[in-house]
């Protein structure tokens, strides 16, 4: 429970971390809410000899109006992100998953940067990148590249961040009068999802993203196809476990969670029809 | 009723603020001078040889004092009455997480470094993982030596992993089922759950300049550890002290003796005080969880829902150890005959030894097990019947003057008001909600029944010469409230303000025997006790104010400062009075009773679920728990063990299980290890019906464990009620829900 020793950084503002993290390349992580690090550091299932505590860059955490999309810094935590007016009118999608995110202790460490760049499948937050379309701003020493969710997550706690690199910003797309749900199915109150469901319906085109679902976070790309082409709620749903590979665990069989998948992505269809303008 | 001016009325915590404020000091806060920190090497292996072990890695780290094995601890054995622990595992291990080195070095990391640098070299052995496997012919007896023991609870012809076989009977099981319309069998499992306790264990242990062992540890039941340590370390008791401090709850599972040995052998070699905190890891891998277990239940059944015959075959699932179980075995399956008047029936109980975490005691040490498994069942007989659950424990539930099904005879029995109660609270008879898309409504009721324990204590009043004054207790309050109620107590024998009185705690050399907090007996005890010493003072008081004033002495009235003479309304100050005392203005008493109290208490609980048909999911949206309380000491403090006590039974019910796989647990956080937080629980109502038929001066009934039991099997209950499927295997999961579902529309 004691994590192994290491060097503690703190760097000012992005161009700080980058240079933090040239010099002490793959021996570092970052450090943010620190909300999933560390857990994983006291069980030593991480083990960097040297954090960069990005978490005081203050101009990292931001909700700007960027015409089409949200632009959000990547520090900005889940707690600002939930309550952040633009947020709640123009993505009420990503302000309710993230008003899900464990309990307000988390909520007001955790960062949105954090929480894409763990890469976890069992994270509320990347199924909304999915669902919306969004994209991530990553930044290293050559400059900044923008990744669209599909490029993202690449597989278990994995994604397209370079070692030299760090989340900047999370663009998410305006969706006026979408329709939109969130399912989250645990085994208690403010819990981690056994699986969930993000869903966004703009006219004939809908987004469908999973968590815990496979071993990275997944778009149940069966479904969107059933939406596109005409098919109702249930029978798309039918297909959200498609090409799916759940673990199975202590909380759920893997044959569970491609039920659930199922019960869940047929409700939030539902839903996001209901409130579809 | 009798009225109390302070008795009845809701009061605060004594301990609340130091607790809340961090200024409460428990045992891992204890610092003295040059203490180390011990850490222990546990086994990786569920069963295995030990053919040999290194520590020479470990011995050369700086900063390590000391590296001690199985081979510096031979021939100690302890326990609470049975003794199968060893210190360090001798030869064999026989659980993942059993201690087989330790080391005491300057620090925490440091102690653990060196922990690492351990190698031991094992030959595993075929591990027996469940109770039934256990009893086979052919499985490795996992204690040969048992017989030679101390403490087993009945030697056993030849030895058996099934090391204690408990049977109750009354009347004949076979007669009944002749007798009976129907017979009715269910079999039902529960899974091992942990205490929760915020405090993990913690002791720190000093061999002072007298030669005496200072203990620190967050126990409950400070005077059996100092017996138990003596007679472990086969050292007089008087040499043994175990000093007051706070313990950080309790549930059950801080009453064995713990790291204490292993740390008294350290600081013996060493010459320091040791310390060992566990951390939470290692508790839930390493401590004394609840019993697992697989109770069957078989009654005879008359067609108006009458029991005549019940036969009770439960198989508990001790571990490696049943050192950490008080008696050895549980006292706790007697209570699946339910209170119900049942002429013939026979509980037999089986503790069987495997190569799991050993198991302890937990809140209600083997009822929760036996009352799911009863309170499901009687559901079952009435459904099958076609009659009403809540009917069918009234028809049986045992009323004034009835023994119950095993015979015993307790008085002043409230059950079946208390379960009326229950229904009006709850509206059970109401229609439930209309089914909601997927979700369907229902409601179940449960009932338990438990008296206090017995046991002994003391207790001690003394006025100080500023006219306050100080009760002293020999029991240590494991944070359910008890100094609180010790000084409600007192402030209304004597006629003073509570906070005026302060209580403190005896340290073992100071009192003789006491049993410790546990089986719901600390009110009982306590009240005792602390009115007879009070009546004892305030006697001393009045026979002071008699030579000192020339009043006559039943003429007197004691109001907070001031005595009174109550027929010329005369007045003296208490604290000048006292100021003129040649001697010490104190009574006190002991309590030695260690029968259950001929008094038992009733709990209703009544769960409304809705259940998710498409998930499974069951929510939880209102628990009503009432109770036969006798008279309530401080509602406030006992509406607190009801509402925590009903949270820990519907976390057993619906979320809660330490999982072990292949002998390991694979729980080991409280990430994975789901206990309920207050997100997950309902609409709570917490009724006492209170009445004068109680226990001691107070007329108090037990309230510790009371709520634990029913809550699971209301929500089973509840269940049926709304969907059709019965579980019969805890904890009640959606995914379990779902399958039963599934299996019943496929
Ligand atoms: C009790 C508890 C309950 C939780 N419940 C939930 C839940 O229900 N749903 C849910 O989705 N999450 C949950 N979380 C996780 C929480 O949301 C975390 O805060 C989040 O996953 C990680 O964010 P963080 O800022 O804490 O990242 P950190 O833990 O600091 O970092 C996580 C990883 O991302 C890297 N990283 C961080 N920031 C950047 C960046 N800007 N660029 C590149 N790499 C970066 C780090 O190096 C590290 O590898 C829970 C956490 C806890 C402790």
């Amino acid at each position: 429970m004691i994590p192994a020793a290491f060097d503690y950084e703190r760097a000012d503002n992005a161009e700080h971390a980058l240079s933090l993290l040239a010099e002490h390349g793959d021996e570092a992580k970052l450090l943010a809410g620190g909300h999933s690090l560390i857990p994983l550091m006291k069980y030593r299932l991480a083990v960097p000899s040297v954090l960069i505590d990005i978490g005081r860059i203050g101009d990292l955490s931001y909700v700007n109006d960027g015409g089409d999309a949200l632009h959000i810094g990547a520090l900005t935590r889940h707690r600002d992100v939930e309550t952040n007016e633009l947020v709640r009118s123009e993505a009420p999608l990503l302000a309710r998953a993230t008003s899900s995110v464990g309990d307000p202790q988390v909520r007001h460490r955790g960062t949105i940067g954090g929480s894409l760049a763990h890469g976890d499948p069992a994270s509320d937050l990347p199924s909304v990148l999915l669902a919306m379309r969004g994209s991530v701003i990553v930044t290293g020493p050559s400059g900044s590249r923008e990744l669209a969710a599909d490029e993202f997550f690449t597989g278990f706690l994995e994604t397209a961040v370079g070692p030299d690199e760090m989340v900047t910003e999370i663009r998410i797309p305006k969706a006026p009068g979408a329709g939109w749900s969130f399912q989250k199915f645990n085994r208690r109150a403010q819990d981690w999802a056994i699986v969930g469901c993000s869903v966004l319906v703009d006219g004939d085109t809908c987004g469908v993203g999973l968590v815990n679902m496979d071993i990275r976070p997944v778009r149940a790309s069966a479904v969107e196809a059933a939406v596109a082409s005409g098919a109702d709620a249930a029978s798309a749903a039918e297909s959200a476990a498609e090409g799916s590979d759940p673990t199975s665990d202590l909380n759920a069989s893997a044959e569970y969670r491609q039920h659930l998948a199922r019960v869940l992505t047929k409700r939030a269809l539902e839903e996001a029809g209901k409130s579809s303008a | 009723m009798v009225s109390y001016r302070v008795i009845g009325q809701p009061t605060p915590r004594t301990d609340g603020t130091e607790k809340v404020t961090g200024a409460a000091r428990y045992t891992a806060d204890v610092q003295l001078p040059g203490t180390l920190r011990a850490k222990a090497l546990r086994s990786p292996l569920p069963y295995a040889r030990i053919i040999r072990i290194d520590t020479a890695r470990a011995r050369e780290l700086p900063g390590v004092h000391a590296v001690l094995t199985g081979a510096d601890v031979r021939g100690v054995l302890y326990g609470k009455s049975y003794r199968d622990a060893t210190v360090l595992a001798q030869e064999r291990v026989r659980f993942i997480g059993e201690q087989v080195a330790a080391v005491a070095a300057v620090d925490e990391e440091t102690a653990q470094r060196a922990v690492d640098l351990i190698q031991v070299e094992y030959e595993e052995l075929p591990a027996v993982l469940d109770p039934l496997g256990a009893l086979r012919e052919d499985a490795p007896i996992l204690h040969p030596e048992m017989n030679s023991y101390a403490g087993l609870p009945r030697p056993l012809e030849k030895p058996s992993n099934a090391f204690s076989r408990e049977v109750r009977e009354k009347g004949d099981v076979e007669t009944g089922f002749a007798q009976a319309d129907l017979v009715v069998e269910n079999t039902f499992t529960m899974a091992r759950v942990h205490q929760g306790y915020l405090e993990p264990h913690s002791c720190l242990v000093w061999i002072d300049q007298q030669d005496r062992v200072q203990v620190w540890a967050s126990n409950k039941a400070p005077h059996s550890l100092k017996q138990g340590l003596a007679v472990a370390l086969g050292i007089p008791p008087e040499q043994v002290c175990v000093n007051p401090v706070v313990i950080g709850g309790d549930f059950g599972g801080k009453g064995a003796i713990w790291d204490e040995p292993l740390c008294y052998f350290l600081a013996l070699r060493t010459g320091r005080p040791v310390k060992m905190v566990m951390d939470y890891a290692e508790e839930l891998t390493a401590a004394n969880p609840r019993h697992p277990a697989e109770v069957r239940v078989t009654t005879g059944v008359k067609r108006d829902g009458t029991i005549v015959t019940c036969d009770i075959e439960g198989y508990f699932n001790t571990g490696a150890y049943a050192a950490f179980v008080p008696l050895g075995f549980l006292p706790g399956p007697r209570h699946a005959v339910g209170p119900y008047r049942i002429p013939d029936a026979r509980v037999r109980a089986y503790h069987v030894y495997t190569n799991k975490v050993p198991a302890g005691h937990m809140r209600g040490p083997g009822e929760p097990q036996a009352i799911f498994a009863m309170e499901s069942h009687v559901d079952v007989i009435a459904r099958t019947l076609g009659l009403d659950p809540a009917e069918v424990r009234l028809r049986n539930v045992i009323r004034e003057g009835d023994a119950n099904a095993l015979g015993e005879l307790y008085h002043d029995l409230h059950g079946a008001e208390t379960i009326e109660a229950a229904l009006e609270a709850s509206g059970y008879h109401a229609p439930p909600p209309a089914p909601d898309g997927p979700v369907r409504y229902g409601r179940g009721v449960a009932i338990g029944e438990r008296a206090p324990g017995g046991g002994q204590t003391h207790a001690a009043v003394t006025f100080r010469p500023d006219g306050s004054v100080v009760v002293h207790t020999s029991i240590f309050d494991q944070g359910s409230g008890t100094y609180t109620t010790i000084r409600q107590m007192a402030a209304d024998v004597l006629g003073m303000s509570p906070e005026r009185i302060d209580v403190e705690v005896w340290d073992t050399p100071e009192t003789g025997f006491d049993s410790g907090a546990g089986a719901s007996r600390n009110s009982r005890m306590a009240s005792e006790a602390v009115h007879e010493a009070a009546r004892a003072a305030r006697g001393a008081l009045f026979a002071l104010a008699a030579e000192l004033q020339g009043w006559p002495q039943d003429r007197i009235a004691l109001e907070d400062t001031v005595l009174r003479r109550t027929d010329t309304g005369e007045r003296a100050e208490l604290s000048s009075l006292l100021a003129r005392a040649r001697a010490p203005v104190t009574g006190s008493a002991d309590f030695d009773d260690t029968t259950h109290a001929h008094v038992t208490a009733f709990t209703v609980q009544v769960a409304e679920v809705a259940v998710d048909t498409e998930t499974g999911q069951v929510r939880l949206l209102r628990f009503t728990s009432v109770h036969d309380a006798g008279r309530v000491l401080n509602p406030m403090g006992h509406e607190g063990q009801v509402r925590g006590g009903a949270m820990q039974g519907i976390g057993f019910g619906l979320m809660e299980e330490l999982a072990i796989a292949d002998g390991r647990v694979t729980t080991p956080s409280f990430a994975d290890y789901k206990v309920p937080s207050m997100a997950d629980i309902p609409q709570m109502q917490a009724i006492a019906i209170e009445s004068d038929g109680g226990i001691g001066p107070f007329n108090i009934k037990g309230i510790g464990e009371n709520p634990v039991s029913p809550a699971a099997p209301a929500i089973a209950n509840a269940i049926e009620d709304a969907v059709g499927v019965r579980i019969t295997d805890l904890p009640i999961t959606a995914e379990r829900v779902y399958r039963a579902l599934r299996a019943k529309n496929p």
